[in-house]
């Protein structure tokens, strides 16, 4: 009886456990929103009160954007905005069944735009704005310049994004091979590992911006991804207690469905530059002046080829910064985002 | 889905008429998903035995766990094993399974969208996997009588959902419990 005893006691300390307050389950609306056979889940968080709701566009493509409030940029605009997270399809934690035929980026421009009605839908009276990373800005600009999507938002914040590939993967080679000959003259140089960078690139010189995994190790390698790792590490620690024991993180979220070389074509194949042309709202190009990842050019080049306004729309390179400003310099990010916001909120 | 378990039924009926034993057992208790994920399992054992201290235990297991904003699992899965007992009472044993799971996910409300951009609220059903599996476990015979055993466990596991995305992924639980041989 006694062992029963401790097996029920055992049971309830785990259940009381399981149900103790964490941010990952208990703060904000979350819903999951069925497209097309996958199961998306949308968090909606932050200051609940604030007329301004930004909607973010993760990155990978693959990641997660529940994990986008891990940094400290995201921590600071929850704290002013209600900002709406997203996981998209067969990336993080969305469930379903797998379909093939709808793995495309087209697909994922539709999801973006039911993702956005629901939201519309949610919370009418609120000023939308769009933030998107990485692939996710690629996605964003996908979305805004097609149907007039970009009617919706008060603006549009393009975070170190993608646009067009072949570009970035020049881009890329260029970052990569200005900076391997200063590691070839350091005096404890593995010239072995850098020439094999030279040599790679002389077989591969225009590799798919993601079908080939080679350069981003390489822009890895010259600290190109994260400024200073170990202050990112220290300033966006990662609760992973709280994720694995309270959160809505599974192990699924190692996961994704970008491990073919044939679906990553598809995305190498991406060019948005036509829909660039169709957006007119305010926009941001805010980046870090050292990505390497998506290398500052890019921003340029979205600048030139915006249909909007000179007078509405800016580029901002942070200095001491890599491939993630909300991690890097996570003051910067929210002032600059703010800034634009409280611009642009109210036009 | 109903395919998939009906298969999965008789399958068990199956397996488990090739192994009638006498030595039969009903059990159940705590299925933690991920040890805080809580859930729930019954189980019904046939443990065939090939000394007082070694069997071969074969058990069918339905449960469930409620991840809260992830999801809600149902599963079902016959594992088959190797037990060793010692003298003090402890046992040992380890065992592979094979089952299926269906997901449901657990939100605040699961919506679908229109053409036209209207709300509608959407089923919870995500999808149904197979479920192969590892389980370890340590325990204890509270009995004394050897033949009518009383055994307390911790079993932990580790089960994989297949497909999921283009891969699987794996899930760690640990149940704890209690089985009555009857």
């Amino acid at each position: 009886m006694k062992n029963i005893m401790f097996i029920t006691i055992f049971s309830l300390l785990l259940l009381t456990f399981g149900c103790s307050k964490s941010e990952f389950l208990n703060e904000g609306d979350f819903y999951y929103l069925e497209h097309k056979g996958a199961m998306l889940p949308v968090w909606v968080k932050g200051n609940m009160d604030s007329d301004v709701l930004i909607l973010t566009l993760h990155g990978g493509p693959g990641d997660s954007g529940m994990e986008q409030t891990i940094a400290l940029g995201f921590k600071y605009l929850e704290d002013e905005y209600m900002v709406a997270h997203w996981d998209q399809r067969y990336s993080g934690m969305s469930q379903g069944g797998y379909d093939e035929s709808v793995h495309t980026p087209d697909q994922y421009i539709e999801d973006t735009e039911m993702v956005v009605k629901l939201i519309q839908e949610k919370y009418p009276d609120k000023k939308l704005f769009m933030i998107g990373h990485s692939w996710g800005g690629q996605l964003a600009a996908g979305y805004l310049g097609r149907d007039g999507h970009d009617d919706d938002f008060k603006g549009w914040i393009d975070l170190c994004g993608s646009i067009y590939g072949e570009l970035e993967s020049q881009l890329m080679k260029e970052y990569i091979l200005e900076r391997v000959p200063e590691k070839l003259a350091e005096p404890d140089a593995d010239i072995e590992f850098w020439q094999f960078i030279v040599d790679w690139y002389e077989e591969n010189p225009a590799p798919g911006n993601y079908s080939v995994g080679l350069p981003y190790h390489y822009v890895a390698a010259l600290g190109g991804d994260a400024y200073d790792w170990e202050q990112v590490q220290a300033e966006n620690p990662t609760p992973y207690i709280e994720l694995i024991f309270k959160s809505m993180f599974s192990f699924s979220f190692y996961t994704d469905a970008f491990y073919s070389e044939e679906t990553m074509k598809k995305w190498d194949d991406i060019n948005y530059t036509p829909e660039l042309n169709n957006i007119t709202i305010p926009s941001l190009m805010l980046w870090g002046a050292d990505d390497g990842v998506v290398p500052a050019g890019v921003a340029d080049y979205v600048y030139e080829n915006l249909g909007t306004s000179q007078m509405n729309k800016e580029v901002v390179k942070i200095p001491n910064c890599c491939h993630g400003p909300q991690h890097d310099q996570p003051e910067i990010f929210f002032e600059e985002v703010k800034d634009f916001v409280e611009t642009y909120k109210n036009q | 889905m109903k395919k998939i378990y009906l298969f999965f039924i008789l399958i068990t009926a199956i397996v488990f008429e090739i192994n009638a034993q006498t030595n039969q057992k009903i059990g159940f208790g705590y299925f933690g998903n991920t040890l805080t994920y809580p859930g729930a399992l019954v189980e019904y054992e046939l443990e065939r035995m090939f000394s007082e201290k070694a069997s071969l235990p074969l058990r069918a297991d339905v449960g469930f766990y409620y991840h809260k904003r992830y999801n809600t699992g149902l599963f079902a899965d016959i594992n088959f094993g190797f037990r060793r007992y010692f003298d003090s009472g402890f046992f040992l044993e380890e065992s592979v399974g094979f089952g299926i799971i269906s997901t449901f996910v657990s939100s605040d409300n699961v919506y679908t969208v229109d053409d036209e951009g209207n709300l509608a609220e959407a089923s919870r059903y995500a999808t149904t996997d197979l479920m192969p599996s590892i389980t370890l476990g340590a325990g204890y015979n509270i009995s004394k009588d050897k033949d009518k055993k009383k055994l307390i466990w911790v079993r932990p596991k580790i089960f994989w959902q297949f497909p999921h995305k283009t891969t699987s992924f794996y899930n760690v639980a640990v149940q704890v419990g209690y089985t009555h041989a009857f």
